[in-house]
C-alpha cells in the first residue's frame, strides 16, 4: 500500500489542536526554559566577545598575513549553507508535490531565518571598521565614490539581503492562515490580540486561497534558482580569487551542493528533537525522517563527488601550486581539517543505505550531526589551507584561531537559537492547514479506493 | 425590529459536501459567492468561476522593474565615476548582471506579494463574518458557503430556504 | 599553468629543512593549532611598554626646536630663518663603531624625519646601511639619558663642573697620574687631537679602548701589520677568497663593500665578474654570496689559511685537509693565482694576527688591487682593556672616564667589571644611556646623538665628515668634547661647535670654506693616505681540533654589539638569514640537532624552538635552538647584544646574554657541550618554514645576456587602459641583491610604518611593506642562498582592486596601485586576492596612542595609518607627487632618477631602480627590456609593475 504522509486516523481537528496547542498551551516548558536560558548565556557570551571585538579591533582574532580570513567568512559560509535547506524544503518540494514537505517545511524556513541572520552579522563584525559597512551600498555620499560592483564581496551583500528578505516573506505567508487559526483557537484575549494583528485577519475565503496560492507557488518557483544564486555568489568570494584552492570553477555547484547537505542535515537534527519534545510524532511521522535521510545522503554522495572532482581538478591543471595546496590538505598542518571533513561527511553517511538507520531517529541525529560537524570543517579547511600558503614561500604563515575566535564563534550558535526557541514557543511550528489538506485528500483517496 | 443581513452563512463538515452547495448554489443563480475553508479546497476555484491572472503578472513586472532598475544603478555610479579597477573596463557586465539577479527576484518576489494583500483588502483585523458564532471553525475543520446580500437573486427567506435544502450543518445570518 | 624555467635553469628553492624532511605529526599539528586554548588571553604588559617605547611613545622630545640657523648649514641653501612646515637638507653624518656614514638629513619643521646617502660622498655615493637609517630613530629614543647623575640621582652640569675643576687642578699638578680613559672606537680628527693635547697636558694619562667588536687585547691587524685602516676595492676585484671575513655584513664598510660587490654584478660579463670562494664557521650574509662556500669548524680556518698560503708560496705545507677542505683550498688557490691583480684574500677582523699577515703578504704578492693599506683612520690608543684591567687590578687607577663603553655589559665574562671597577676612587661614565656601567659609575653624563651636536668623524676611506646638528639637542647634554677640554682649563669648557670649528681653523681658515665643507658634507681632500705596510711574518700555528662543541660567538646580525638593542627598527628588522626579529638564536647545524633529537628548525606550525644550552668553562647560556642550514656539524653560534639590563624599555630583557661565553684571551670562540634543555621558545620569525614543492620565484640565467623564458606580460581578454606619458615601476636585480635589508629600514623610516613588537610579528602581523624573501637551494649542510626584495607589485591588472566592495584600492592614471585610506572599510578582500601577500593591515591601533613627541620622527607627507585599514607600498607616492609638483613650478619635465623611491635610494647596490617605463630612455625601462628581465607569478596574468632580473650563475668554475 503506499505510504502515508499523515496517519488516517487523524483529523482535522487534531490537527489544530496538536500544533495549536504549542503556542497556547505550551507543552514543554521546562526543557524549553533550559534551552532558553542556556541559549540566552551565548548570546551574552556573543555579546561580550564583540564588544571587546569592536573596542580592540580585528587583531583580537588570530588572523594574520597571509590567513586574513578565517572564522567570520568560513562560519559565514557555513551558516548560509544551513540555511539553504529551509527553502528548498519549502519550495523545491513543494513545486514537486511532495506532501511529506508540509510537516517540516515551516520550521525548516524559520531555521533558515535565524541562520541567514547569523550569516549576515559575520562578515560585518569580521570588518576591520565595522562601523563603515554601509559604504557597501550605494548611496549619493559626499565624496561621490560609490560601491565598486565587479568585487564578489558586494555581490554577497546583495545575495544576502535578497536572500533574508525572500525568505521572510515566504515563511510569514506561508504562516499568516495558520497564524489565523491559532487566533481562533485561543482563549485568552492576549493572544487573540497578537495573532489577530499578525494572521491579518485572514478569513480563509476562496477568493483569497486563490490569490495565495498563486502567489505562494510563484514565490516558490523564484525561491529556488535564488537558493543557488545565492550560494554560487558566496563561492565566487573564493574563485574569484587566482589563490590555489579557491581559484576553480567547480566551486559554484560545490558550494550550493554542500549548503543543501549540510542544511538538511540541520532540518533532520531539529525535527528529531521537536518531534521528541513537543511529541509530534503523528505529524512528523517516521516516513518524513526516511525521506529526509534519503535526500541527505543523496546531497552527500554529490558532495562528495564535489571532493573528489576538486582534488582532480587540481591535479589535472598540472599547476605547481595548485598541486602543493592539495598536498597541504593530504598532509600538511591542517591536514586534520580536510580529514576531519570526509570522515564526518561521509564515512557515518553511509549508514543511511539501510532502512532501519534512516527510521532510528537516535542514528540519524547523530548522523546528522556529524554531517554539521564535518561541513564546519570542509568550510574552515578550505579557507586557511588554501591561505596559508599560497604562491610565494616568504609570505607563507600559520594560523591560530584566539580565544576570542570560538567565543564569537559559540557566542553566535546562542543568536541562532534565541530566535528559533522564540519561533517554536509562539508560532504554530507545523504547517496547520497545508496538512490538514494532504490529510483531507488520503481520506479522500482512501474513500475512492 | 431585525435589520438586513449581510449575507447568509452554511457549514459544511467537508469539502466534498461544500463544493456539492457551491455547485448548486452556482446552478441556482447566485453569483455573489464565497466560501470560508481552512485550507485551499481543490476545484473550488472552478466552481466559483475565480480567475485572477494579476498576480501572474505583478510578479513579471516586478521582475524586470528590478532588473533594469539595479542594471541602471550600476552602469550610473561606474559612468558617474569612472575608475580603473584592476585594468577591468568600466562597464563590466557580466559583474553587473550577478546583483542585477538578485534584485530582479527580490522584485519578482515581492510585488505579488504586495499586490496580493492589496487586492485581498488585507489587513482587514475586523470583519462582520468574526461576529458569526461559529465562523471561527472556518480555520479548524469547518467548511462554509456563503452568499452575500449583494446578490441580485437574495432573498432573505428563499436563500435561506435554498441553502437549507443543501443540508448544512448550520446556517446563519451575517449580521453587521 | 606554472612558469617553467628554460631547462637547465629550473631551481628547487627550499625554506627550511622541515621542508625537505617534510616531518610533520599529526598531534603536535593540533597542539599547535589551537594553542590559544592554553595560552588564553595572556596580556603581556611588559610587551606592551615595549612597543610603545619601540614607536616612541612615552618620548620627551615634545618641543623640538630647530637648529639654529646661523650656525648649521643646510646642504641646499642657508635659511634666512625658521619657517613653518619648511623642508631642509643638511649634510652631516651618523656613527657605526666610530666611523661616519655620511649622510643628508631631510627636517621638517626643524625636526630630522629620514636619512638619506650623501650622494656627493665617495664612501656612500647615497647609499646607507640599515644601520645608518635606523641611527635616526635613535636620536628619539624616549630612553635616552638626560641629565647627568651621581650615584644615580640626578645632578646638574654645574656640580659636575665644580668636581672638574677640582680634579683637573689636581691632575694637572701630578701629570694625571692614575688617570685613564677608556673610549669606544672613534675616527673624529677633534677629538683625536683634543686627546694628544690632553696627553700633553697630563704625560700620565693613558687612553684605552673598548670595543667589543674587535675584542679586548692587543688588536690583530695593528700586531701583524702595524697601525693601518685596509680598505678593501671590491671594484677591482676578480676573486676574492675569504676566510670568515663577513665584508658584506653589518658594519662601517658595508655600505663601500656592497657598492664595489655591486659594480662586478648584474650586467657585467661573466670574464669580469666578482668570484667568491668563502670559508667560514657561521652562515653570514657574505657566505651566502658566494658561489664557493664551505663551512668549516673556526677551528680548522688558520689551516685552510697555511693551505692557502702554501699553495701561493708563503706559509709551510699544510697537512690534514679534508676532502672537501682540500678541493676548496686547491680551486680558491687556482683563482687568486688565475686573477693575479684582481685576487684578493681577506681574513676575518677577529681573526688571529698571523693570519692578517699571511692575508696581506699573499695580496702584496698577488699585487692586489682590490685591497689598499691606508694611514690610520681611527684613534690609537695607548693600550687595550686586558692592559686597563690589569692596571686596576694593580690599584694603578686613581680616576677611570668611560666615553662611550660599556664594559660592565659587554665587556667578557671572565673579568667581573662591577667588581673592578670597585677598586677605583673615581668613575666617570658618559654615555647616550643609563647603562649597566653607568649605574656602577659614580658619575653618568649623558651625551648627544651625532644628530643633535656638533662633532666631526672620517669614513672608512678616511673622508672627513663635520658633523654639524640637525636639531637643537633635545636633553641636557655635553658633547665629548667639552668634556675633554674640561680637563685642560678651570674656565667654564668652550661648547662644541667652538672646538670643531677651531680644530678646523687651518684647513678651513675662512668662512666659505667652512660652510663649503658644510654644505658638502665633507672636508675635500682629507682622505686617508695609503701606508705602506710589511707584515710581520708570524708562524701560523694550527692546534689540535678540540673535542665537544666549538662555540662560535658573534655580534647580532642587527642590534651588533647591543648598542642598538634600544631601537625598535632594529628589533624588528628580521635578521638576514633567519629572519628572526626581536631575540638571538643559538644556531646548529642539522646533523648536530639531529643527535640532539631536535626537530629542523622548531616546531614549523608556530615558529617555536626547543630550548638548548651552551656550557664554556663552567658558563652556561640558554636560548632557542636554531637549525642552521649551512653550519658546520659541532659548531653552535651564539650572538651578542641580547640581555641587556641597563638600555631601555625596548631592549630589556630580550633573549640571551651571550658575552657569558665570551673570554677575554678567546672573544670570539670558545668550546664547550650543548645540552638540550626542556622548554620551548616563542621565536618571531617572518618566514615560517614550510615545504615548497615547485618554486621558480628566482630563475638562473647562465649569462648577463641569457634570456630567461619566464612570463612577462600574458594574453588579456581585457583593453589594456592607456596610460598617459607616465607609467610608474620598479625593476630589481636579484643577482645584485645581497640581502642586507637596507631597503625594509629605509621604507619603515619613510613611509611611518610602525613597529609592532615581538607578539604580533610571532602571530605574522609585521607591517613591513618590503620585505625580502630568503631562498634556501641545494643540500642543507651547505645550501646555496639568495634573496628576493617583494615590494608591492602595482599588477596593472590588480586581482586586489577586483576584490574591493568600497573603491578602496584602485588604480591611477599613471599605473599606481592606491591605497585609500579612509575610504578603506577592512574587508580584506584585497590581501586574501593578492598572489603577493604584500599587503599589510592595521589589526590593532598601532598609532593614536602616541603622544606629541611621537609624530617627531614621522613624515608629514605619509598617512598615519589608523586601525582597522589595509595598507601597502606606495612606490612612495609622496615622493612622486612631490616631484611632479617641483616639475611644474620649475615648468619642466621630471627627470629620470629626479624620483627615487627610500628603498631604492638606500640600496648599496642599486639592485632597485624605479622610473617611467613609459619613457623608452630611463633607467627602469632599460632594464626591463633586459633579457634576464621576468615577471613573479607572470602566469597569474597581473601584470606586475614591478619586475625581477633573473640571477646569473655561471658555469662551473673553470680555473
Amino acid at each position: 500500500m503506499v505510504e502515508r504522509a499523515l496517519p488516517l486516523d487523524e483529523t482535522l481537528h487534531e490537527i489544530s489542536v496538536d500544533v495549536g496547542r504549542v503556542p497556547l498551551r505550551f507543552p514543554a516548558r521546562v526543557p524549553w526554559a533550559i534551552a532558553m536560558v542556556l541559549s540566552l548565556m551565548l548570546v551574552g557570551l556573543f555579546l561580550v566577545s564583540i564588544t571587546y571585538l569592536f573596542a580592540r579591533g580585528v587583531g583580537v582574532w588570530g588572523l594574520n598575513i597571509p590567513v586574513n580570513w578565517a572564522f567570520a567568512i568560513h562560519l559565514y559560509v557555513w551558516w548560509l549553507g544551513l540555511g539553504h535547506a529551509g527553502t528548498l524544503i519549502s519550495a523545491m518540494l513543494l513545486l514537486m508535490g511532495q506532501d511529506w514537505r508540509n510537516s517540516l517545511n515551516r520550521f525548516a524556513e524559520a531555521m533558515t531565518l535565524c541562520a541567514v541572520v547569523c550569516a549576515g552579522i559575520e562578515p560585518i563584525i569580521h570588518l576591520g571598521r565595522p562601523w563603515f559597512f554601509y559604504w557597501m551600498f550605494p548611496y549619493p555620499a559626499t565624496m561621490g565614490v560609490w560601491p565598486q560592483f565587479r568585487s564578489p564581496l558586494e555581490w554577497d551583500i546583495w545575495a544576502v539581503l535578497t536572500y533574508l528578505t525572500v525568505s521572510l516573506v515566504f515563511w510569514y505567508i506561508g504562516l499568516v492562515p495558520d497564524l489565523a487559526t491559532v487566533r481562533d483557537r485561543a482563549r485568552r484575549r492576549g493572544w487573540r490580540v497578537f495573532f489577530g494583528i499578525f494572521s491579518l485577519g485572514w478569513r480563509g475565503s476562496a477568493l483569497h486561497w486563490d490569490r495565495w496560492r498563486r502567489c505562494y507557488r510563484t514565490v516558490a518557483v523564484i525561491a529556488v534558482p535564488l537558493v543557488v544564486s545565492v550560494h554560487s555568489e558566496v563561492s565566487l568570494l573564493f574563485a574569484s580569487g587566482q589563490i590555489p584552492g579557491w581559484h576553480s570553477t567547480i566551486f559554484p555547484p560545490y558550494f550550493v551542493l554542500g549548503a543543501a547537505f549540510s542544511g538538511f542535515a540541520m532540518v533532520a537534527m531539529i525535527a528529531i528533537v521537536m518531534r521528541h519534545t513537543f511529541q509530534l510524532g503523528d505529524l512528523v511521522t517516521e516516513r518524513h525522517l526516511d525521506v529526509l535521510a534519503k535526500v541527505l545522503l543523496a546531497s552527500g554522495l554529490m558532495t562528495a563527488y564535489g571532493y573528489v572532482f576538486e582534488v582532480w581538478d587540481g591535479l589535472y591543471s598540472g599547476n605547481v601550486h595548485e598541486i602543493a595546496t592539495i598536498h597541504d590538505r593530504f598532509f600538511g598542518i591542517y591536514a586534520w581539517s580536510f580529514w576531519g571533513a570526509v570522515f564526518f561527511n561521509f564515512v557515518p553517511l553511509q549508514a543511511l543505505w539501510l532502512r532501519s538507520v534512516r527510521r532510528n531517529t537516535v542514528l540519524l541525529f547523530l548522523i546528522a550531526t556529524s554531517v554539521v560537524v564535518g561541513m564546519w570543517m570542509e568550510r574552515y579547511m578550505i579557507l586557511t589551507t588554501s591561505l596559508y600558503k599560497d604562491f610565494l614561500p616568504s609570505s607563507f604563515g600559520i594560523y591560530h584561531a584566539s580565544f576570542w575566535d570560538w567565543s564569537t564563534y559559540i557566542g553566535m550558535i546562542g543568536v541562532f537559537f534565541t530566535p528559533f526557541l522564540l519561533f517554536v514557543r509562539y508560532i504554530p511550528s507545523i504547517s496547520i492547514f497545508e496538512d490538514k489538506e494532504v490529510l483531507a485528500r488520503e481520506h479522500e483517496e482512501s474513500g475512492n479506493g | 425590529m431585525v435589520e438586513k443581513p449581510l449575507g447568509i452563512l452554511a457549514e459544511f463538515d467537508n469539502q466534498d459536501r461544500l463544493l456539492d452547495a457551491a455547485k448548486a448554489a452556482r446552478n441556482e443563480g447566485y453569483r455573489s459567492l464565497d466560501a470560508f475553508t481552512p485550507f485551499p479546497v481543490e476545484g473550488m476555484s472552478e466552481v466559483l468561476r475565480i480567475r485572477d491572472h494579476r498576480i501572474g503578472w505583478l510578479s513579471v513586472i516586478g521582475g524586470f522593474a528590478g532588473f533594469f532598475g539595479m542594471l541602471l544603478i550600476q552602469l550610473y555610479v561606474n559612468a558617474d565615476f569612472p575608475l580603473d579597477v584592476g585594468g577591468r573596463p568600466i562597464l563590466a557586465w557580466p559583474a553587473f548582471f550577478v546583483v542585477d539577479f538578485e534584485i530582479m527576484v527580490l522584485g519578482a518576489v515581492l510585488t505579488p506579494i504586495i499586490g496580493m494583500f492589496y487586492l485581498d483588502g488585507l489587513p482587514q483585523l475586523y470583519h462582520p463574518l468574526f461576529s458569526t458564532p461559529r465562523f471561527s471553525l472556518a480555520s479548524d475543520d469547518r467548511f462554509f458557503l456563503y452568499i452575500d446580500a449583494s446578490d441580485p437573486k437574495f432573498d432573505k427567506e428563499s436563500t435561506r430556504a435554498f441553502l437549507r435544502s443543501l443540508e448544512p450543518a448550520t446556517i446563519e445570518d451575517v449580521i453587521e | 599553468m606554472s612558469a617553467r624555467a628554460p631547462d637547465g635553469t629550473g631551481r628547487r628553492w627550499w625554506q627550511s629543512l622541515e621542508e625537505l624532511a617534510g616531518s610533520e605529526s599529526f598531534a603536535e599539528t593540533i597542539k599547535a593549532e589551537f594553542p590559544s586554548l592554553f595560552e588564553m588571553a595572556r596580556v603581556d604588559r611588559r610587551e606592551l611598554l615595549r612597543v610603545m617605547g619601540a614607536s616612541l611613545a612615552l618620548a620627551g622630545v615634545t618641543g623640538c626646536k630647530p637648529a639654529k640657523s646661523d650656525d648649521a648649514v643646510p646642504f641646499v641653501n642657508r635659511p634666512p630663518g625658521f619657517e613653518e612646515g619648511r623642508i631642509d637638507h643638511y649634510a652631516t653624518a651618523v656613527l657605526t663603531d666610530g666611523f661616519a656614514q655620511p649622510v643628508l638629513a631631510t627636517t621638517v619643521a626643524g625636526r630630522p624625519i629620514k636619512l638619506e646617502g650623501n650622494p656627493e660622498h665617495p664612501a656612500s655615493r647615497g647609499a646607507t646601511s640599515f644601520l645608518t637609517q635606523a641611527a635616526l630613530l635613535d636620536l628619539y629614543d624616549p630612553d635616552r639619558s638626560q641629565a647627568p647623575l651621581l650615584r644615580g640621582t640626578t645632578a646638574d652640569w654645574a656640580d659636575f663642573d665644580a668636581q672638574m675643576q677640582r680634579w683637573g687642578a689636581a691632575w694637572r699638578a701630578n701629570g694625571g697620574a692614575g688617570v685613564r680613559l677608556l673610549i669606544a672606537p672613534t675616527t673624529s680628527p677633534t677629538l683625536i687631537r683634543q686627546i694628544e693635547q690632553l696627553k700633553a697636558a697630563l704625560p700620565k694619562l693613558r687612553v684605552h679602548l673598548f670595543d667589543p667588536l674587535t675584542g679586548y687585547g692587543a688588536d690583530p691587524v695593528t700586531e701583524a701589520l702595524g697601525a693601518v685602516q685596509p680598505l678593501l676595492r671590491l671594484e677591482n676585484a676578480r676573486a676574492v677568497v675569504s676566510l670568515d671575513d663577513d665584508f658584506l655584513g653589518a658594519g662601517p664598510a658595508q655600505v663601500a663593500n656592497a657598492g664595489g660587490w655591486a659594480k662586478r654584478r648584474g650586467d657585467v660579463p661573466n670574464a669580469e665578474r666578482i668570484r667568491l670562494y668563502m670559508a667560514e664557521a657561521t652562515p653570514t650574509l657574505t657566505g651566502a654570496n658566494a658561489q664557493h662556500r664551505i663551512g668549516v669548524r673556526p677551528s680548522r680556518v688558520p689551516l685552510l689559511a697555511a693551505a692557502i698560503g702554501a699553495k701561493l708560496g708563503i706559509a709551510g705545507p699544510a697537512s690534514g685537509l679534508t676532502a672537501e677542505e682540500f678541493g676548496w683550498v686547491n680551486s680558491a688557490a687556482a683563482a687568486l693565482l688565475a686573477n693575479r691583480g684582481k685576487a684578493l684574500l681577506t681574513v676575518g677582523r677577529h681573526s688571529p694576527a698571523p693570519l692578517h699577515s699571511l692575508a696581506a703578504s699573499v695580496n702584496q704578492r698577488l699585487e692586489s688591487s682590490a685591497i689598499e693599506y691606508l694611514e690610520p683612520i681611527a684613534l690609537v690608543p695607548d693600550a687595550s682593556y686586558l692592559d686597563l684591567v690589569r692596571d686596576i687590578e694593580s690599584g694603578q687607577v686613581a680616576a677611570l672616564f668611560m666615553f662611550g663603553a660599556n664594559p660592565a655589559y659587554a665587556g667578557p665574562a671572565d673579568i667581573d667589571f662591577a667588581a673592578v671597577a670597585r677598586r677605583i676612587p673615581l668613575t666617570v661614565h658618559a654615555g647616550i644611556h643609563y647603562d649597566e656601567t653607568a649605574a656602577i659609575s659614580a658619575w653618568h653624563l649623558p651625551v648627544p646623538h651625532p644628530l643633535e651636536d656638533w662633532t666631526d668623524a672620517r669614513s672608512i676611506d678616511g673622508v672627513a665628515t663635520i658633523i654639524q646638528p640637525v636639531v637643537q639637542p633635545l636633553y641636557d647634554t655635553r658633547s665629548l668634547h667639552t668634556l675633554l677640554a674640561g680637563f685642560m682649563t678651570d674656565e667654564p669648557p668652550p661648547d662644541a661647535r667652538a672646538i670643531v670649528r677651531q680644530h678646523w681653523a687651518e684647513r678651513l681658515a675662512d668662512e666659505n670654506g667652512w660652510n663649503a665643507a658644510l654644505k658638502m658634507g665633507f672636508v675635500a681632500g682629507t682622505a686617508a693616505k695609503p701606508a705602506t705596510v710589511s707584515p710581520r711574518p708570524m708562524p701560523i700555528e694550527v692546534q689540535p681540533p678540540p673535542g665537544g662543541i666549538e662555540i662560535v660567538i658573534r655580534p647580532d646580525p642587527t642590534i651588533r654589539d647591543g648598542a642598538g638593542a634600544n631601537n625598535g627598527w632594529l628589533q624588528e628588522l628580521p635578521k638576514p638569514l633567519t629572519k628572526v626579529t626581536w631575540d638571538n638564536i643559538i644556531a646548529i647545524s642539522p646533523a648536530t640537532a639531529r643527535s640532539f633529537g631536535i626537530a629542523a628548525s622548531g616546531e614549523p606550525a608556530s615558529n617555536r624552538c626547543p630550548m638548548i644550552e651552551v656550557e664554556s668553562g663552567g658558563r652556561t647560556v640558554t636560548g632557542p635552538a636554531w637549525v642552521m642550514p649551512g653550519q658546520p656539524d659541532d659548531v653552535a653560534t651564539v650572538y651578542l647584544g641580547y640581555g641587556r639590563r641597563g638600555v631601555g624599555r625596548v631592549g630589556n630583557g630580550i633573549g640571551h646574554d651571550a658575552y657569558k661565553l665570551r673570554t677575554a684571551a678567546a672573544p670570539w670562540t670558545a668550546t664547550g657541550t650543548l645540552l638540550a634543555v626542556p622548554g620551548m621558545a616563542v621565536v618571531a620569525t617572518t618566514q615560517t618554514h614550510h615545504r615548497l614543492e615547485g618554486g621558480e620565484e628566482v630563475p638562473f640565467v647562465p649569462a648577463a645576456d641569457a634570456r630567461y623564458g619566464g612570463a612577462t606580460d600574458g594574453e588579456s581578454i581585457y583593453p589594456r587602459w592607456n596610460e598617459g606619458e607616465r607609467a610608474w615601476g620598479m625593476v630589481i636585480d636579484t643577482d645584485l641583491c645581497i640581502g642586507c635589508n637596507a631597503c625594509i629600514t629605509a621604507c619603515q623610516a619613510e613611509n611611518n610604518v610602525p613597529v609592532v613588537g615581538k607578539k604580533q610579528v610571532y602571530e605574522g602581523r609585521e607591517m613591513h611593506w618590503l620585505r625580502v624573501g630568503r631562498l634556501y637551494t641545494g643540500q642543507p649542510d651547505n645550501p646555496g642562498t639568495m634573496f628576493q626584495p617583494i615590494p608591492c607589485m602595482h599588477c596593472e591588472q590588480a586581482p586586489c582592486e577586483m576584490g574591493c566592495p568600497v573603491h578602496a584600492t584602485v588604480h591611477s592614471p599613471d599605473g599606481l596601485n592606491l591605497m585609500v585610506y579612509n575610504r578603506c572599510i577592512g574587508t580584506r578582500t584585497c590581501s586574501s586576492y593578492c598572489p603577493y601577500k604584500v599587503r599589510r593591515f592595521n589589526w590593532f591601533d598601532y598609532t593614536t596612542d602616541a603622544p606629541p613627541s611621537i609624530e617627531a620622527q614621522r613624515n608629514p607627507d605619509v598617512t598615519v595609518r589608523g586601525r582597522g585599514v589595509m595598507e601597502k607600498c606606495t612606490y612612495c607616492i609622496q615622493r612622486i607627487r612631490g616631484c611632479a609638483v617641483a616639475a611644474d613650478i620649475d615648468n619642466r619635465e621630471i627627470l629620470d632618477g629626479d624620483i627615487k623611491t627610500a628603498c631604492q635610494q638606500a640600496c648599496p647596490t642599486n639592485a632597485i631602480v624605479f622610473g617611467n617605463l613609459a619613457d623608452a630612455g630611463s633607467a627602469a625601462a632599460k632594464r626591463r627590456a633586459s633579457p634576464r628581465n621576468y615577471a613573479l607569478l607572470g602566469e597569474l596574468g597581473t601584470r606586475p609593475r614591478t619586475t625581477y632580473l633573473a640571477r646569473i650563475e655561471e658555469g662551473e668554475e673553470q680555473a
